[in-house]
C-alpha cells in the first residue's frame, strides 16, 4: 500500500458559490440584527444582552464562508445538474407528499410519494410497482401498526364510514 | 459490588434487552450497507426515541453507533467495499485475504479484534468518566464555557485541509442555536415574527435534513451501486478470536489510540485508525505484508475504530460536552427527559449510569454472538440496491419529520437542511461542525453568561482561574499550530 492511501488530507473543500451565498445571508442577518433582537432590560450587564450570541455567531459565518469562498478548490461539474434538479424534484414532491397526510392519510401518501421518487430513479414497470408497493408496506407495518405513531385524520376517511375503519390502518 | 446489583437491575428488563438486542442487530446491518452509515439510522430514529426512557434510547442508538462499526467490516471484507467510512482501512488487508480465499479468517479476525476494541473502551468509560466528573466538580462556569469552545476548536482543527470552511460551518451551527426564546430575557431572536420558530430550530429537522435527505438524494441519483457478490460464507468463524491473542502489542496499541481519539472531541475513528494502521506497521516484523493481507492490519484497523464508541461517552457523560456528532445527536436524548450529563450526574442518575455502562459492555456480546450466527445472511445485504435505499430513507425522514410536532414547517426546515447537505456533501465540505454548533452553542453562551456574571463582567476570569487558562492556552496553541500549518503548506 503506498503512503499516499495513509494520507488524512481530503481534496480541498470546493463550494466558491455556496460560501459566498452563505457570506452574503449572514451579511444580511448581521445587518437586520437591530431588528431582530431586543436589547436586554434591567440593567444585568453587557453579557447578558440577547443580541451577543447571534452577532458572534453570525460574524463567524460571515468572515470564514468569505474566506472560505476565497480559498475553495475547483468544483466538479460531473452531473451536477442532474443530481441538483433531481434533488430539488424530491424536494418538491416530499413536501407535497406531506401536505397530501391531511388530504389521503399517512399509507396512500407514502405510496404516491413512493412511485413518484422510484419513478425518478429510473425504475420502471413492475420492478417500480414492486418496489414502491414494498417500501409502503414496509413503512405502514412499521410506523402504523409496530410504533402505532399516531397521524391526524385524513379528509378522505371522513367522507364514509367504511372509509374511516380503512383509515384506521393507513 | 452494590453498583453492578443495580446494573443488572437496570438492565435486566425486557425492553432494554429487546433495545439492546435491536439497536446491535440494526446498527450490523446499516453498517453492512454501502452508503448508509449509523450517522443516518440515528437520525432517523432519533425522534422515536424521545418517547422512550432514557437508557432504552441511548442503549437503541449505541447498539447502532457499535454495531455500525462491527457491520462496516463485512463488506469491506467480501467485496472491497467500505460499509461506513471508517472501514476504508479494512479493505486494506482484509479484501486481499479473502481473494486469497480466507474471508472466514478476515470476518474472524475483524469481529475478534473490534470485540477487543469496544469492551476495553467500555473498561476505559467506567473508570475515566467518574474520575473526570469527579475532577469536573471542582471546574466552575469560566471553565466549562472554554470546555466547550475548545471542543468547537478542535472540531474545527481536526479537518486539516478544510478548516474555513469548518469554521463557516460552525458559524452556521453556533447561529441556527441563537433562533428562538432566549435565556436570560425570554425575548425573541432570528425569529422573524413567526410562533413557529419561537421554540428555536427543529434539531430533528436539522439532522435529518443534514445527513438522512442529503445522503437520500445522492443515492437516488446513484446508478444503483452494482456490486460484486459477497463470496459464499461457511462456518468457522471462531478461529480469530484465538488468532488475535498472537499480536497483544497491536492489540493494545491501537485500543489506546482509539480510547484516546476518542475522548478528545472532534477526532473520532478516522485518526484513530490512521495512527493504528500507521503504527502497527512501523512496529510489524512482516512490514511488507501491509496492503496484502496481514493479520495485523485487519485488527489495528478494527480495534482503534470500535474502541471509539464508548470513549466517545466519557466527554458527553463527564462534562455534558459532546465530541462528536453521534454523540451530539444522543445528547438530545438526555435533554428531553430532563437528565443533565455532567458532574452532577453521577450523584443524581447513578443508576441509570451503572445500567448504561453494562448495557454498552454487554452490547459487544450481543453483536459477536449476531455476527457469528448471521454474517451469512447480513452479508446478502451488500446486494442492495442504493436508489431503493435512497428511497425508503426519504420514507422514515418524513414520517420522523412531520410525527416530531406535525407541523409542515418542520417538514420545510428538514427539506431546507436537506438540499444545503447536498450541496455541502457534493462540495466536500464537512457538516459535523454544524451538529456540534448547534448542540454546544447553547452550553456556551450559559456558561459563559453565568462566568461573566459570577466576575461582574470582568473578562480575565477566564485567564485568571488554571483550568480555564490552560484550556485556552491549548485552543490558542491548536488555532496557532493550524494557522502556521497552513502558511507552511501554501509556501
Amino acid at each position: 500500500m503506498s503512503q499516499d492511501a495513509l494520507s488524512t488530507t481530503e481534496p480541498r473543500p470546493a463550494g466558491r458559490w455556496l460560501f459566498a451565498g452563505l457570506a452574503l445571508v449572514a451579511g444580511v442577518l448581521l445587518l437586520m440584527i437591530g431588528r431582530q433582537t431586543q436589547p436586554g432590560f434591567g440593567n444585568t450587564g453587557w453579557w447578558n444582552e440577547p443580541r451577543n450570541g447571534p452577532l458572534v455567531a453570525l460574524s463567524l459565518l460571515f468572515v470564514f464562508s468569505t474566506l472560505a469562498a476565497i480559498f475553495a478548490g475547483p468544483a466538479r461539474h460531473d452531473r451536477m445538474d442532474r443530481e441538483s434538479v433531481l434533488a430539488l424534484v424530491l424536494s418538491a414532491g416530499f413536501l407535497g407528499a406531506v401536505w397530501l397526510i391531511g388530504i389521503l392519510g399517512y399509507g396512500l401518501s407514502v405510496l404516491c410519494f413512493t412511485v413518484f421518487a422510484a419513478f425518478l430513479a429510473g425504475f420502471r414497470g413492475r420492478r417500480l410497482a414492486w418496489v414502491s408497493l414494498g417500501l409502503t408496506l414496509a413503512m405502514v407495518l412499521l410506523f402504523r401498526e409496530a410504533l402505532g405513531l399516531w397521524f391526524p385524520r385524513a379528509w378522505l376517511f371522513q367522507q364514509a364510514p367504511w372509509l374511516t375503519a380503512i383509515g384506521r390502518y393507513l | 459490588m452494590d453498583t453492578l446489583l443495580v446494573a443488572f437491575d437496570q438492565v435486566a428488563s425486557l425492553p432494554v434487552l429487546v433495545a439492546l438486542v435491536a439497536g446491535s442487530l440494526l446498527g450490523i446491518i446499516i453498517g453492512a450497507i454501502p452508503g448508509l452509515g449509523p450517522g443516518v439510522a440515528i437520525a432517523i430514529l432519533l425522534p422515536f426515541t424521545f418517547g422512550l426512557p432514557p437508557l432504552i434510547g441511548i442503549t437503541l442508538l449505541m447498539g447502532i453507533y457499535a454495531g455500525a462499526w462491527y457491520g462496516g467490516a463485512i463488506p469491506a471484507i467480501l467485496i472491497n467495499t467500505p460499509g461506513t467510512g471508517v472501514s476504508v482501512m479494512t479493505t486494506y488487508d482484509g479484501y486481499p485475504m479473502t481473494q486469497a480465499g480466507q474471508p472466514q479468517r478476515a470476518l474472524s479476525l475483524a469481529y475478534a479484534s473490534s470485540f477487543f476494541g469496544g469492551t476495553f473502551s467500555v473498561l476505559v468509560l467506567i473508570f475515566a468518566a467518574p474520575l473526570l466528573a469527579a475532577l469536573a466538580r471542582q471546574i466552575g462556569s469560566a471553565d466549562l464555557a472554554m470546555a466547550a469552545a475548545l471542543a468547537m476548536v478542535l472540531v474545527v482543527t481536526a479537518h486539516r485541509g478544510a478548516e474555513l470552511p469548518a469554521a463557516a460551518m460552525l458559524g452556521l451551527g453556533l447561529f441556527l442555536s441563537t433562533v428562538g426564546l432566549e435565556g436570560a430575557y425570554g425575548t425573541p431572536r432570528y425569529t422573524f415574527g413567526t410562533t413557529w420558530l419561537l421554540a428555536g430550530v427543529p434539531l430533528i429537522a436539522i439532522i435529518l435534513g443534514l445527513f438522512a435527505m442529503s445522503q437520500a438524494f445522492l443515492l437516488i441519483a446513484s446508478d444503483g451501486g452494482q456490486r460484486a457478490a459477497a463470496p459464499e460464507m461457511r462456518a468457522g468463524l471462531f478461529s480469530g478470536f484465538v488468532e488475535v491473542l498472537r499480536y497483544p502489542g497491536t492489540l493494545l496499541r491501537s485500543a489506546g489510540f482509539g480510547v484516546g481519539m476518542g475522548i478528545l472531541p472532534g477526532v473520532g475513528e478516522f485518526l484513530a485508525q490512521f495512527f493504528a494502521y500507521s503504527t502497527a506497521r512501523s512496529a510489524s516484523r512482516t512490514p511488507e505484508l501491509f496492503g496484502k493481507g496481514a493479520p495485523e492490519g485487519i485488527i489495528a484497523s478494527e480495534t482503534s475504530n470500535n474502541a471509539v464508541p464508548a470513549a466517545a461517552l466519557v466527554p458527553l457523560l463527564a462534562l455534558g460536552i459532546p465530541g462528536e456528532v453521534l454523540t451530539a445527536m444522543m445528547l438530545a436524548v438526555f435533554t428531553v427527559h430532563n437528565v443533565d450529563p455532567g458532574p452532577s450526574l453521577f450523584a443524581e442518575h447513578g443508576d441509570f449510569v451503572a445500567g448504561l455502562y453494562l448495557s454498552l459492555f454487554l452490547m459487544n456480546f450481543v453483536i459477536v454472538a449476531i455476527l457469528l450466527v448471521g454474517t451469512r445472511w447480513i452479508a446478502l445485504v451488500t446486494r442492495l440496491d442504493d436508489r431503493m435505499l435512497g428511497i425508503a430513507v426519504l420514507c422514515f425522514a418524513m414520517a420522523g419529520t412531520y410525527s416530531a410536532n406535525y407541523r409542515i414547517t418542520d417538514c420545510v426546515l428538514a427539506v431546507g437542511f436537506g438540499l444545503l447537505g447536498f450541496a455541502l456533501r457534493r462540495a466536500r465540505v464537512p457538516m459535523v461542525p454544524i451538529i456540534l454548533g448547534v448542540v454546544l452553542g447553547p452550553i456556551l453562551e450559559a456558561r459563559t453568561r453565568q462566568a461573566l456574571g459570577t466576575a461582574g463582567g470582568d473578562l480575565t476570569i477566564f485567564v485568571t482561574r488554571p483550568i480555564s487558562a490552560i484550556l485556552l492556552a491549548v485552543m490558542l496553541a491548536l488555532i496557532l499550530n493550524s494557522l502556521f500549518g497552513r502558511l507552511r503548506a501554501r509556501r
